[in-house]
């Protein structure tokens, strides 16, 4: 029970984590085109997602949390096998939840600066995270442990799909924010939001199929079954975003599913610790979880409603 | 890991784990302060404790901020620098790092999101139940960070077994001394550092002639409670230390009292039972150490003192400004000590178990340099910018409706910086 529960977790709190900081990316990605003059939607995109970004990239301090504690040694060979696209990342990291918590405690002209600087940094982490899930299906990370059975090694994490990969999860979280930006913010903002995921979602759905067709000349198709799977349901809910109330929880499902249909492709197997760790740790996470889980719902129910310019003022 | 890129990566890390030190430690010392206000605002209804809690929980959120960025940086830091550690001890050190991450970490950020957006939407009493659960999880933060660290300073509960430990004793992992007596010691100097923050805010608006006489003289009497108990408790548990090192970390112990014949003794029993090598630790630790301990006297004495003459501190400028100059003393001694409790463990990574050598992982001088340098060029950045931010929020003193909520006006309380950008 132990060796499923633990890469359950995992997988969950990963899939959580990219699902819920998907929208913040992408909703982030939109601060510029709002511009520089149009500081009131802008307040309202950041109302939109700085009072949840905290609740939702912990889900991935969870997830190097189950690392550590149940798969020790993935996280030395998997970070320092892709270490400068984590210094990307946690720079990126850095910088986005800076500008959060600081852009609305100084004047209103240093607003503007720290949202291009947040939507910069949203980008990064977008398609970061691409990068490395990417090498994942890919095996370049477990073909440096030998614990771990991978496919052919790349010296670098930067390759030319895994870069596309990186495009592709940016441009998936740009349409799933707009959405998301949608349904919270109110007129005239919101139809523009609509617009530009009705925009983006046909290119999206191109550079999916784009993507798989590189995968299938440089790799020998017809080992990565998930990946095809994941391919058609990334384009399957990029079109579907064209029709609203499908769209939301369709990028979040394909957005999710990129977790397990990954690893299902690149790591076959995890090394879990030792019994006697994962026997410790056990009946601790599974008591504390669900309070968590409960006020993490008592979070998104204090967020439900629309963003009013009066609905809430601390970021 | 050459021994360059080793060096650099023990640079990286120290600067992580001392900007994280400041702000998580100021966490610590403001929550239960925090927490104590809200308390009794439910009880009592005042308006005044109302917005005490509003002044200080948007200074300790603005804090926040840095606490859990570099919080984050060294979660990740020891998978892509230190993957020869958590390879080798990760079946036990992993532990409470994770049950840090998932049981703590997890549940402050989702609580305080839910305080800071509670606001006037929270029924009171659960609001209040959200910032105390906060400070619990920060408090169980702390116990699980030094338990992981108490492992490295004192390893217990493991056999190794195919190359690597692994758990043998869980409860001998709870109860260990060596994160224990550590922790005692940490808590109660971050307790002080939080009442010498609220005690030197409130002795600049004493300076300046406030208007808010009861809210600063509530904030002062509450900040030199807590900065008094706190530093003379950080002594008291302190001293029982001394005493464990001896047995423990003899060479530690050396190092700090300059006592070159022990000194000697704790290097050639290291000789004797793991081959030659150098097993004193840098001589820096020595000053670090005396450092601390006077800085500890100092600030104890000056909390008890200020304390004690409270009713005619009000009328001596210049005892409210050696306060106020007393506010960044913790911060040192903290740091001093956190240095001495590190830097005293080298040349190990866990003690007697795995030298620091064998702890890098596979990366390269170079790539350990453009980290280390983005790093620290954002911590910067960010130490400066929260800094100044938390600043301006305590000079400009009580605000209504930081956190909008029922004493927040309409509309205008959504443009804060209508107020700040002056």
């Amino acid at each position: 029970m132990q060796t499923t529960f633990w890469p359950i977790l995992l997988g969950v709190f990963l899939a959580g984590y990219l699902a819920l900081e998907g929208a913040d990316f992408g909703a982030a990605m939109l601060l510029p085109v709002f511009g520089r003059h149009d500081q009131h939607s802008r307040d309202g995109v950041i109302r939109a997602i700085a009072p949840l970004f905290l609740g939702n990239e912990v889900w991935l301090v969870a997830a190097i949390g189950v690392v550590q504690g149940a798969f020790p040694g993935l996280d030395g060979t998997v970070l320092s096998r892709l270490y400068p696209v984590f210094v990307v990342l946690l720079v990126a990291w850095l910088t986005r939840d800076a500008g959060l918590w600081f852009r609305s405690h100084g004047g209103v002209e240093w607003r503007w600066p720290w949202d291009c600087t947040i939507a910069v940094a949203s980008v990064l982490l977008a398609a970061g995270w691409g990068v490395v899930l990417a090498n994942l299906a890919l095996g370049t990370v477990t073909a440096a442990n030998p614990a771990l059975t991978g496919l052919a090694p790349s010296d670098q994490g930067f390759g030319l799909v895994p870069m596309l990969c990186g495009l592709l999860l940016a441009g998936f979280c740009a349409l799933r924010g707009s959405l998301f930006l949608n349904r919270r913010l109110s007129e005239p903002a919101a139809e523009r939001a609509n617009l530009i995921a009705r925009r983006l979602s046909l290119p999206v759905a191109g550079l999916t199929i784009i993507t798989g067709a590189v995968l299938a000349f440089t790799d020998p198709p017809g080992r990565h079954w998930p990946l095809w799977l994941l391919g058609s349901l990334l384009v399957m809910a990029a079109l579907a975003t064209r029709s609203r109330p499908a769209g939301l929880p369709l990028t979040a499902l394909a957005i999710a599913a990129s977790v397990p249909l990954t690893a299902l492709a690149g790591l076959p197997y995890l090394p879990t610790a030792n019994a006697a760790t994962l026997a410790a740790l056990t009946p601790l996470v599974i008591a504390v979880l669900p309070i968590i889980v409960a006020c993490q719902v008592g979070l998104w129910w204090l967020c439900r409603g629309p963003v009013e310019s009066r609905s809430w003022s601390y970021f | 890991m050459t021994g360059t890129a080793l060096s650099l990566a023990r640079v990286e890390f120290a600067v992580t784990a001392c900007v994280h030190f400041l702000f998580a430690a100021l966490t610590l010392g403001l929550l239960p302060v925090i927490a104590v206000f809200q308390t009794r605002w439910v009880a009592t209804g005042k308006p005044v404790f109302e917005r005490l809690t509003q002044f200080w929980g948007n200074i300790y959120v603005i804090n926040y901020a840095v606490g859990i960025a570099t919080g984050l940086v060294m979660e990740f830091q020891f998978g892509l620098n230190w993957s020869g550690l958590t390879g080798f001890a990760g079946n036990v050190f992993g532990a409470p790092m994770a049950l840090e991450t998932i049981l703590a970490f997890f549940a402050e950020s989702t609580l305080l999101g839910l305080w800071i957006l509670g606001w006037g939407r929270l029924p009171a009493k659960l609001h209040l139940a959200v910032i105390w659960l906060i400070t619990v999880a920060a408090y169980v933060s702390a116990f699980w960070v030094m338990l992981a660290n108490g492992f490295l300073q004192h390893p217990v509960g493991y056999v190794i077994r195919g190359g690597a430990v692994v758990l043998t004793d869980w409860a001998a992992l709870l109860t260990n001394p060596g994160a224990l007596y550590g922790l005692a010691h940490l808590l109660a100097g971050a307790l002080a550092t939080g009442g010498f923050v609220v005690a030197g805010i409130s002795a600049y608006h004493w300076v300046r002639g406030t208007t808010e006489r009861e809210f600063f003289d509530r904030s002062l009497f509450t900040g030199l409670a807590v900065a008094a108990g706190g530093s003379v408790l950080t002594i008291v548990l302190g001293l029982p230390q001394f005493d464990y090192l001896a047995a423990d970390q003899p060479a530690k112990l050396a190092t700090i009292t300059g006592n070159d014949r022990a000194l000697g003794a704790a290097d050639a029993a290291m000789r004797a039972a793991h081959g030659p090598g150098d097993y004193a630790p840098p001589s820096i630790v020595g000053p670090l150490a005396i450092g601390m301990i006077v800085l500890g006297i100092v600030l104890a004495v000056v909390a008890v003192a200020a304390l004690f003459f409270r009713t005619s501190l009000l009328r001596s400028r210049l005892a409210l400004r050696v306060l106020i100059g007393t506010i960044p003393v913790p911060f040192v001694a903290l740091i001093a000590g956190w240095l001495v409790r590190e830097l005293g463990r080298q040349p190990w990574a866990v003690y007697g178990v795995e030298r620091t050598s064998a702890a890098g992982g596979p990366v390269g001088a170079g790539m350990v340099l453009v980290s280390l340098v983005l790093f620290t060029g954002v911590y910067l950045v960010l130490a400066v910018v929260d800094y100044r931010l938390i600043a301006g929020a305590a000079r400009r003193g009580p605000q209504p409706g930081v956190f909008g909520g029922p004493t927040a006006g309409p509309a205008t309380h959504a443009e804060p910086a209508l107020r700040t950008g002056e």
